[in-house]
């Protein structure tokens, strides 16, 4: 199933998302490298707090300039409730405030807000990291990102299946770590699936300058 | 149209740029053309005469229109670009000055800037007549002209700068001073002074209202009456109030809208001015909210059409007159391309309206595209992406499928000057531009996924 470009923003229009506080936590490399800033978002009620302890910091060391959301509901951002559609506002919001354009990275049910965000805001690159879609069908992305989609197969929450489907949906076949487990940064092996996706956005990087 | 025609300006062979692609202005038009054509692939240069982005909105422009006091008209929700968001926390109606740190950041963060040539300004368009183009560039100081060779080109030069002024018996008699509203930049120059007002756009009752508040005496002349929508109904901004009833078909969402309006804003014939002669989106409303608080006030003395002037005196079709120090000619902007054949925008008619193909692609030649030459009753700034998005797919399916680019063209051509309006709007030259704007979102988005094979 797909799903058809939306140009008439119609529920935007007659009910535009209000502003709600978001907290955006960062980690940044000592010095410049000129790589593209990342941008975290998860499903967790904790929000970026999920990434600060392995994740950011090991991006930062590699030279990303990290950074990771929370969006309203989660974590220090405002206690008021959302659904997808406001979660997505919150995600191109965070990411128009960059300097410049980041690569967005959606983990369990943040991969769906990122699915959603896309088509509001054209990242860099989008990597869907143990995505739990759901029944949503993901919109056309803004700008036809570079895309990667992530995660262990044996993942209850996001079983194999799923990564499938996304992968499919998305046209790309996706990587599979292997005993990573769901909530991949936050368990002892959050080092080689972080590893392998910025290898990814390397190659990218160098393939863009070439 | 032949290559002699490049002798006049001193330059010799043309420097090459292969497969890329020339964008005219850095406006907020250009700007979505850099980075739309540059994300779908395409090499891109653009020339501003400028030395800044921002276009109109840039008021250290020369030629830019906006004055101390203007705000969007479009609240902020519909004006922003689709895949860039203003900030949520800025106000509904944001200032001339954001929008321009709007673009400004949309500029920066899209990394933008390496690819717009600044200080130079684009002499002449001319095709070599294999599809292909020869530009002339000139630097705005200095005289080194340069020509360069181009796989298409994008004219996105805007259309609100070169102004039209309206002739009147004994207005050169005058003795008063008559100004564009392009040259009124702030109200200092009009304190204490008694000033005329004529025009009932979007400019002309917004400036009038700024004026209101500085000036000794106001009046504000329209030849028409026209359809108001403030920019609060029910405590909402105009515009999303209004998209709440798109749901309904058009005929019904006219009736409703307009029973709505009358409620809030009331009759304008009580306010001594004229009751709109054509049903609501017939031709665009005006956005404002202070015309009619003024004219209650006494600070806004409304009158119709002028007459004619005297050496000290402004004569009205009804009789009055008035003794401005000051008129300002809030008139409208003639659209001008000063620097290609206009027969290449289907400029043939009489009326020297551009007619393209979805309002944007010229009908003569495949390569030739102009983005932002629209009117519309709402934001031009989704309008302008999703064109810029379109032109992107339409050269790549060139490139990509030569077969199915000639089926697509074969089609359009005849085509060309559609209008995208709900029922009847008028067809004079200076209504020829307008749009309604969700009849033309709905058609650019069929045109995309036309574009891209989508069934
Ligand atoms: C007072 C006022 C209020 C408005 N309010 C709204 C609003 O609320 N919402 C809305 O959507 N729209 C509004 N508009 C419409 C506005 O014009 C458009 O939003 C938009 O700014 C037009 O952008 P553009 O890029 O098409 O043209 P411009 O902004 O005019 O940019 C054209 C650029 O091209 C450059 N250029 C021109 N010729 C050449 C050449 N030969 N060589 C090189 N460079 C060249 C110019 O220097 C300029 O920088 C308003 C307009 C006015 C006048």
């Amino acid at each position: 199933m797909t799903r058809r470009l939306d140009v008439t923003r119609g529920l935007d229009y007659r009910d535009p998302v209000p502003h709600a506080h978001r907290e955006i936590l960062a980690v940044l490399p000592e010095d410049p490298t000129g790589k593209p800033p990342l941008l975290f978002v998860s499903g967790d009620p904790r929000g970026a707090r999920v990434f600060t302890e392995h994740w950011l910091p090991h991006a930062a060391h590699r030279g990303f300039p990290a950074h990771a959301l929370s969006v309203r509901g989660q974590g220090g951002a405002a206690k008021v409730k959302g659904d997808l559609r406001a979660h997505a506002h919150d995600l191109a919001q965070a990411a128009a405030s960059l300097a410049t354009r980041p690569v967005l990275l959606g983990h369990g049910k943040g991969a769906a807000i990122l699915a959603e965000g896309l088509a509001r805001y054209p990242a860099r690159a989008a990597v869907l990291i143990a995505p739990r879609l759901g029944r949503t069908v993901p919109p056309p992305p803004a700008g036809e990102p570079p895309i990667l989609v992530a995660g262990d197969p044996g993942d209850k929450r996001a079983p194999q299946a799923a990564l499938e489907k996304t992968g499919a949906h998305y046209g790309v076949a996706p990587l599979l770590f292997q005993g990573a487990g769901h909530d991949m940064m936050l368990n002892a092996a959050w080092r080689e699936p972080l590893d392998a996706i910025l290898d990814w956005l390397d190659k990218l990087t160098e393939e863009e300058r070439a | 149209m032949s290559e002699g025609g490049f002798d006049a300006y001193g330059v010799d062979a043309a420097y090459d740029r292969g497969a890329a692609v020339c964008v005219i202005g850095a406006g907020m038009a250009g700007l979505l053309a850099v980075k739309n054509l540059r994300e779908h692939g395409f090499t891109v240069d653009c020339y501003e005469r400028e030395t800044a982005v921002g276009g109109s909105w840039n008021w250290r422009n020369d030629r830019s229109p906006v004055y101390a006091s203007t705000h969007l008209i479009s609240s902020r929700p519909l004006t922003e670009f689709p895949d860039f968001p203003m900030p949520d926390d800025w106000p509904d109606y944001p200032h001339h000055s954001q929008v321009l740190g709007y673009l400004e950041r949309y500029t920066d963060h899209f990394g933008l800037r390496e690819h717009i040539w600044f200080g130079s300004e684009i002499s002449r368009v001319e095709p070599t007549g294999d599809g292909r183009w020869d530009v002339i560039v000139k630097p705005v100081s200095g005289n080194a002209a340069r020509r360069l060779r181009y796989a298409a080109v994008v004219l996105a030069n805007g259309h609100n700068w070169d102004p039209r002024m309206p002739e009147y018996d004994g207005m050169h008699e005058f003795r008063g001073e008559i100004v564009h509203s392009s040259a009124y930049k702030e109200p200092s120059k009009v304190r204490g002074k008694r000033v005329l007002v004529v025009g009932a756009g979007n400019s002309g009752c917004d400036i009038a209202g700024e004026v209101a508040l500085n000036a000794e005496e106001t009046w504000h002349s329209s030849r028409r009456g026209y359809w108001f929508v403030p920019k609060y109904v029910f405590g909402k901004p105009g515009d999303q109030a209004l998209a709440g009833l798109d749901w309904l078909p058009f005929g019904l969402r006219q009736k409703v809208s307009e029973i709505v309006l009358r409620k809030v804003v009331g009759d304008p014939a009580r306010f001594g001015m004229k009751r709109p002669d054509f049903r609501l989106f017939g031709s665009h409303p005006i956005v404002n909210s202070h015309l009619m608080y003024h004219i209650g006030q006494g600070s806004i003395k409304p009158k119709p059409d002028i007459e004619r002037f005297t050496e000290d005196e402004v004569v009205f079709a009804d009789g009055t007159r008035a003794k401005p120090h000051t008129v300002i000619m809030a008139t409208g902007y003639r659209t001008t391309f000063d620097f290609c054949d206009p027969e290449l925008l289907g400029m043939t008619g009489p009326d020297d309206a551009p007619r393209l193909i979805a309002q944007m692609l010229s009908p003569k030649a495949q390569t030739l595209a102009v983005v932002g030459l629209v009117q519309a009753n709402g934001s031009h700034f989704p309008l302008a992406h999703w064109q810029t998005v379109a032109l992107a797919k339409w050269l790549r399916l060139r490139e990509r499928d030569p077969q199915a680019a000639r089926a697509f063209w074969a089609k359009a051509v005849p085509d060309a000057g559609r209008r995208y309006v709900h029922g009847h709007l008028n067809d004079t030259a200076r209504h020829r531009l307008e749009v309604s704007h969700d009849v033309y979102l709905k058609a650019l988005g069929d045109l995309i996924q036309e574009l891209e094979g989508v069934k």
